[in-house]
């Protein structure tokens, strides 16, 4: 198979990945005892006890900061990937382009660990 | 060691002096509001006032170097409750009990807890148990029983027949309300969760409403109540004797400790000398609690933290102990092997070589924790630096034993109030500076090499002999009066509080003054403003046992 | 008409043959890895482990799996149940993915696509998105917590990952999944080899780490601290779907694994072994199978006594490792590469 057609592969795992656990999951609940429905057993687990207020909560802007910078670093590996591949036909060129590459994006990752982005929950005090 | 031991004597003779000088004081202080002032014993005073002189008496004796509030008891009388306060001076080394009279149509009295903020549990059990109302306590709630439970048990015209506590077959945890209050400007919203009694790592039945702005913990309240048995009403009801196996079930973990401060209680009120060879099986029994004891709590502290290796291997140390324990008293856990007036039984053949052996291979056990525990980075870092909690707070919340030894307050009633024969041992009390979590780890750890040192040497003086005294008699009537016994639990002071009527084989009150209670009280005071895993580690270290927090 | 059709139906057929044989490998080996870790940690932990169901307790997966198929599936009321059902299929899909790009064999692999390892990559951080539905379907407290918590690490993880192994790309000049395994197939002095983890061991350490912290596994076990939030982000789950859940992340130990295999520890390839079997036909791919499976589970049982020894760490260091630590590293190693290649 050529390259383009191998992705037929991949169609297919995913394809086969969606069917195969909601499959699974039918033949389980054909094996099973009738549902005995109780009200209790539907309840939000909190350690046996009943909730206060909803789960759905406002979360802190920790998590944003750390989704952030995964953007801006996930890019920068992107734009690596191409660079690693056709590294050998550039020679000294791509060696100097690469370490100006990377080290504009340590400073700025010096940056967000100076401003104390990284810290979790504690640089926010 | 050999100086401080006239040095004592001397000291309880011009003690007599002095304490009477305290005494003297106060009633020259106070005049016509002391009752009554007495030396029960030595290092034990007692005082008896109305309950409205009890804010200005307790001030003064604050000032003049009572700094521990060790338990506050309410007890039922026919004509008055009586609140009984118990204060210990650290600097002096003496109990002072304080039993304030009360009107039993109005049992009102002033909150203590502007003085000594250890009262504010403590209070809340009284006017649970008792319903003495404490004018001035920031949260008079019922502590061990339900917000709608009705009723006062501890007192004696309450029924103990079946009923049903809960309104319309609702129960009770459906009810209990927390205020979630509105962010203010600017902050995100706090969640309120519930860590609630069944949960991996809340060490049995506790349930802490922790208040969470995103992942760091804002307040927490600790809800106990669970493992409520009333033991304390059950003791009203059963004979000296019949109440021992109850102690165990307190602190179930370290059970000879419990076994041991009830009957110290015992054997004063009733004036019997128990034999030698007793006593030093006593202390050697207790030892070795000790040691299964902080072998558990090591065990629990690598399960909390993740490192369920350290957990099986506790375990398995553990084991040791509890055979030994086995040979001796045929239990693994509740043992129910003291007696009031000495031991069941002596300990058979071969006992003696087996404790020797034991001695000797635990030290190369324990050198492989050290490499677990202290080669690990990933250990080192969580615990250092977390959950500090500062000396002055710790007394003044009432926390003992390991926990305030790990702040640097060099206090242990093994040493301050010696009981029993520890005042023969030469072993020195185990403290560390940091007061953070790493530290209440490695007091206990090395706690347990000295408990070691001293059964070595209880071991080597161990004198033949009998092992229960004769004088006691087989009906337990114990002559009334009250009597107040302290001993170095595991865990921290453990006292009972023990009052008797003179005419009857039961105890007319006993009060079980255990120290999870008060280390849990404290908890909350120093453990806000960290992020969820560092309050599970805190709370790890803490080492409670819900059987001793809610009787 | 039908010659234009035939080579299409021939593709999907031998799509099909890969996917089954893909997920037969998968299932078999997350089956016995159930057994075999319940047995290792047994044994560091000085127990037995299981040993009830079958000699040496070797039925204890299916017995596991019967008790899972047949468990009442409780879906609690206020969960929102679409996200909530949609979860464990998302799971088990996202762990699958990856798998179609890693070969045990020299053309023993599903889908040789030419970008293999940024394939990889790519689908390997959806994983995350799985967790994040299960965490906020359940709309529970504990479950949330977790989930976000599961996110951030693994996001903090994805970076070091992908860029450790932009070196051994550089070295290779291919993405394909194939052609790194065919690039270690030499040996210095005929014994050495000449593995990628002698190369870029920097590469390896980063890729090693963040590999476990994909996994979550302990140290970086945030996702299921079960001693610290109940069970994580797979609290409300019970019967199937948690069995899905399951199987996911044993999908995810075993794809990672095999991916250390293949960039750092030559594949299928073995010093005298490999030259020898190279021209026995069907005999060589059973040998490079063997030999890749065998690799694969010395860096499981690595795995896996590295997570009966250490403790669990605390989220700002898994954190604060990650980014301050292993990215880094990892960026280091890059210009290292560069550098040196260029020498």
């Amino acid at each position: 198979m050529s390259v383009g057609e191998q992705y037929i592969t991949i169609a297919l795992f995913v394809i086969v990945g969606a069917i195969f656990p909601v499959l699974t999951i039918f033949v389980a609940s054909l094996l099973r005892k009738p549902r005995t429905p109780e009200p209790q057993k539907y309840l939000t687990y909190e350690c046996s006890v009943l909730p206060f207020g909803p789960a759905w909560v406002q979360h802190n802007v920790e998590y944003y900061m750390y989704a952030l910078l995964f953007v801006i670093f996930d890019v920068e590996t992107v734009f690596l990937y191409p660079w690693a591949m056709t590294y050998r036909s550039f020679g000294l060129f791509a060696t100097v382009e690469v370490i100006i590459f990377i080290a504009v994006l340590a400073l700025g990752l010096a940056y967000a660990w100076k401003k104390g982005a990284l810290e979790w929950m504690r640089g926010w005090r | 060691m050999a100086e401080e031991k006239p040095a004592k004597e001397e000291k309880v003779e011009e003690a007599q002096e002095v304490k009477h000088e305290l005494l003297d004081t106060l009633k020259s202080k106070f005049g016509e509001k002391i009752l009554e002032a007495k030396l029960r014993r030595p290092r034990r005073l007692q005082v008896r006032i109305k309950g409205e002189d009890l804010y200005p008496v307790a001030e003064f004796l604050k000032n003049s170097g009572f700094d521990h509030l060790s338990c506050i008891s309410g007890v039922d009388y026919e004509d008055r409750i009586e609140a009984v306060y118990h204060i210990w001076s650290y600097p002096r080394g003496e109990l002072m009990q304080i039993n304030a009279e009360l009107p039993r149509e109005n049992p009102e009295i002033a909150s203590l807890v502007p003085l000594y903020r250890a009262a504010d549990w403590h209070e809340r059990e009284a006017y649970d148990m008792v319903g003495i109302i404490f004018k001035g306590h920031p949260n008079l709630k019922r502590m061990l029983l339900p917000e709608s439970f009705k009723g006062h048990p501890l007192r004696k015209d309450f029924k103990t027949e079946p009923m049903s506590w809960y309104s319309e077959g609702e129960a009770e945890m459906w009810e209990t309300q927390v205020e979630v209050s509105p962010p203010e400007e600017g902050e995100t919203e706090t969640m309120v969760l519930n860590i609630g009694p069944q949960h991996p790592s809340t060490h049995g039945v506790c349930r802490l409403v922790t208040t969470l702005s995103g992942e760091t913990v804002v307040k927490i309240e600790p809800v106990i109540g669970y493992l409520h048995r009333g033991v304390e009403k059950i003791a009203e009801k059963r004979t000296y004797p019949q109440f021992l196996p109850l102690t165990d079930r307190m602190d179930y973990i370290s059970s000879i400790t419990n076994n041991l401060a009830y009957v110290l209680a015992v054997e004063e009120l009733l004036g019997v000398k128990v034999p030698e060879r007793a006593e030093y099986l006593r202390v050697i029994l207790s030892e070795l609690q000790r040691i299964a004891n902080h072998l558990m709590f090591i065990a629990a502290f690598g399960a909390d933290l993740g490192a369920w290796t350290v957990m099986m291997y506790g375990f398995r140390e553990r084991e040791m102990v509890l055979d030994l324990m086995e040979q001796v008293s045929g239990q693994r856990l509740l043992y129910n092997f003291l007696r009031i007036g000495g031991l069941k039984e002596d300990v058979p053949e071969g006992w003696v070589e087996n404790v020797r052996n034991f001695l000797r291979v635990l030290p190369e056990r324990l050198a492989d924790y050290k490499t677990y525990f202290y080669n690990n980075e990933i250990f080192i870092k969580r615990c250092e630096g977390v959950g500090v909690l500062e000396p002055e707070l710790a007394i003044e919340l009432g926390v003992t034993g390991p926990m305030l030894r790990a702040s640097g307050v060099a206090r242990d009633v093994r040493k301050d109030d010696p009981y029993s024969i520890y005042d023969r041992f030469d072993f020195e009390v185990v403290t560390e500076e940091a007061g953070d979590t790493l530290a209440r780890f490695n007091v206990r750890f090395r706690e347990i090499f000295e408990s070691l040192n001293i059964i070595e040497q209880a071991l080597n003086d161990l004198p033949e002999g009998e092992v229960r005294s004769p004088e006691v008699p087989k009906v337990i009537r114990p002559p009334k009066g009250e009597a107040y016994s302290r001993i170095e639990s595991p865990k921290g002071e453990l006292a009972y509080y023990i009052v008797s009527d003179g005419k009857s084989p039961n105890p007319y009150r006993v009060k079980i003054r255990s120290p999870a209670f008060c280390n849990l009280s404290a908890f909350p005071h120093y453990a806000t403003g960290e992020i969820i895993p560092d309050m599970i580690v805190n709370f790890a270290s803490v080492d409670i046992v819900m059987g001793e927090i809610d009787r | 008409m039908v010659s234009v059709e035939n080579p299409l139906i021939m593709n999907i057929i031998r799509g099909l043959i890969g996917v089954v044989a893909v997920i037969l490998f998968l299932s078999l080996n997350v089956l016995f890895l159930t057994w075999l870790e319940r047995k290792v940690i047994a044994r560091i932990h000085v127990r037995y482990g299981p040993n009830r169901a079958g000699p040496y307790g070797l039925l204890q997966p299916i017995a596991d799996m019967i008790k899972l198929l047949t468990k009442e599936d409780i879906v609690p009321e206020k969960a929102d149940k679409l996200v909530y059902n949609l979860a464990p299929m998302a799971a088990f899909l996202f762990a699958l993915m990856p798998a179609a790009a890693v070969g045990i064999g020299s053309g023993l692999i599903a889908a040789d696509i030419g970008v293999g390892v940024l394939y990889i990559a790519a689908v390997s951080s959806l994983s995350t998105l799985a967790i994040l539905m299960a965490a906020w379907g359940s709309n529970n407290k504990y479950s949330l917590l977790g989930g976000m918590r599961t996110a951030a690490q693994s996001l903090s993880y994805e970076i070091p990952l992908v860029l450790s192994m932009i070196g051994i790309v550089a070295i290779v000049g291919s993405l394909s999944t194939q052609d790194i395994v065919a690039a270690q197939s030499q040996a210095w002095f005929g014994i050495i080899p000449k593995w990628f983890i002698f190369y870029q061991p920097l590469a390896f350490i980063v890729f090693f780490a963040a590999v476990v912290a994909e996994m979550g596994r302990i140290p970086f076990d945030l996702p299921e601290s079960e001693s610290e939030l109940v069970a994580g982000f797979h609290t409300e789950y019970s019967g199937m779907k948690f069995a899905m859940f399951m199987f996911a992340e044993y999908i995810h130990f075993v794809v990672g694994s095999a991916l250390v295999v293949t960039l750092f520890l030559g594949g299928w390839h073995l010093p005298i072994i490999s030259p020898l079997v190279e021209n026995l036909g069907w005999i060589k791919y059973i040998v490079q199978a063997g030999i890749f499976v065998a690799k694969m589970y010395v860096i499981i049982f690595t795995l896996m006594w590295v997570r009966g020894t250490l403790t669990r760490t605390k989220v700002d260091h898994v954190l604060s490792f990650g980014w301050k630590g292993l990215l880094p590293l990892a960026l280091a190693n890059v210009v290292i590469t560069g550098v040196v290649l260029s020498i």
